[in-house]
């Protein structure tokens, strides 16, 4: 049977028994994963790696904790998430500024009207790369998850484990946050 | 970060002999939680016909005769145990289901609203088919602790120094006095009311009444009764008012 045609759940199935079916999920996640990392954390390329096989592993481990009505990578992510906190956690004293490209920033721009309103600071990278890591990590979160991996509520819920109207406020005073920040610093630059 | 990171975690996974959790760990877990979950709502549900039995048989009109605030009166009278036995439960359940696969998708807020609203709904069922009765005299027989933790009238008739004092009649002593046990086991000589009020006593003094007396204490565990009371008997506001006229009365004569 090839591997690789197999959706997540039979891919989850496969793996249990066979951990070569989980090469095809690590190869699947890690690119997306990494991403993730380096978005809403401040580590480097080396750390990240390593965050990244504690987190598979971790997976790997908790494979018969996954639940099949979940989204497979919302549960991935949801991990992730985690093991990415814990490690900002030990390495509190090596906070810089998050790693946003300018893709990832012209993303976030486009798919708000509130923040496209803000779109000529798209230019400015750096301020706005500031005015990102200053929001709390609370915020920051959920507005990468939103605006930059794209996720809908459901998902971004079962990653953060956090109700709906929780995720709703999070993402909207993020957003004022991020607006005001913004605003801030046009001023400021004048 | 290609496919060298599979290697590597594939390596580790198969050097280290990493295996999955077995699915019997996550499945104990969460039937585990449920359980408790479903216990604590029992038991808040217990509690709230019992926390229904009590509010609706505390005596409310003795404030009229206890010289208290409204509000120290109501902190001595509400049922205190009950209240921090269904908050303990409820908390407990509201955690409990929180720790469950699906906990954190509901809110808090909404956990606890459904929650009340389910007890909200026990209790009008409770009260419409006595099921707090019944569950307050099944606990009063079969759970000797219950009889001496209840708060409720018990409690409210356990003040000698306030002049109130309830319990079951021991011994008919004389025309003019019986003995009587109160709920802390304390044996009482009670002294039958002075007064020639025709309804100072309207219950038969017989071994085995559970009676309310109003009056006051002369002696150590000596009582000398003013009013005598089945134990049915709940005091009106109008009553208590003329009680406490008499009795100003009663003390102004006397000081004269």
């Amino acid at each position: 049977m090839d591997l690789q045609s197999l959706d997540d759940n039979k891919l989850v199935e496969k793996a249990k028994n066979n951990p070569d079916a989980f090469a095809y999920i690590i190869n699947k996640y890690n690119g997306p994963l990494s991403r993730f990392i380096k978005r809403i954390s401040y580590f480097r390329h080396e750390d990240i790696e390593d965050i990244l096989q504690d987190v598979f592993i971790k997976v790997y481990k908790s494979l018969n904790a996954y639940d099949p009505k979940l989204k497979f990578s919302s549960w991935l992510y949801q991990i992730c998430r985690n093991q990415t906190i814990d490690q900002i956690r030990k390495n509190k004293a090596r906070v810089t500024m998050i790693q946003l490209d300018s893709e990832d920033i012209a993303k976030m721009f486009s798919s708000d009207t509130d923040l496209k309103k803000e779109l000529e600071l798209k230019d400015e990278l750096q301020k706005v790369k500031s005015a990102i890591s200053e929001l709390p990590f609370k915020y920051r979160e959920v507005l990468i998850l939103k605006f930059i991996e794209e996720m809908n509520y459901n998902e971004i819920i079962d990653v953060i484990k956090k109700p709906k109207g929780t995720v709703a406020t999070l993402i909207n005073r993020g957003k004022k946050m991020l607006v005001k920040k913004l605003k801030h610093s046009k001023k400021t630059s004048k | 970060m290609d496919n060298k990171i599979s290697e590597k975690i594939l390596t580790k996974i198969k050097q280290d002999q990493i295996k999955p959790t077995a699915k019997w760990k996550y499945t104990s877990r969460d039937v585990l939680i449920w359980i408790t979950i479903s216990l604590t709502i029992v038991l808040a549900g217990l509690v709230t016909l019992l926390l229904i039995f009590t509010l609706k048989n505390i005596d409310w009109n003795l404030y009229e005769l206890l010289s208290y605030s409204r509000l120290r009166f109501l902190l001595i009278t509400l049922p205190h145990v009950w209240i921090v036995l269904l908050i303990a439960f409820l908390m407990t359940s509201l955690l409990a289901y929180k720790k469950t696969r699906k906990g954190y998708r509901h809110s808090m807020l909404g956990i606890m609203g459904a929650v009340l609203i389910a007890l909200f709904i026990v209790g009008l069922l409770a009260y419409y088919f006595g099921w707090d009765r019944k569950l307050h005299h099944a606990f009063e027989d079969k759970v000797p602790v219950y009889r001496k933790m209840a708060p409720g009238p018990e409690r409210q008739w356990s003040h000698p120094r306030m002049g109130l004092l309830g319990g079951k009649i021991v011994k008919v002593e004389s025309a003019q006095t019986f003995k009587l046990e109160d709920f802390h086991g304390r044996v009482w000589l009670v002294i039958m009311p002075e007064e020639q009020n025709p309804r100072a006593v309207t219950v038969k003094i017989i071994p085995g009444e559970k009676v309310k007396i109003i009056g006051r204490p002369v002696k150590n565990h000596v009582f000398q009764a003013r009013l005598v009371r089945a134990w049915g008997w709940r005091p009106n506001r109008y009553e208590m008012k003329i009680f406490i006229q008499k009795k100003k009365n009663f003390n102004e004569s006397n000081e004269n």
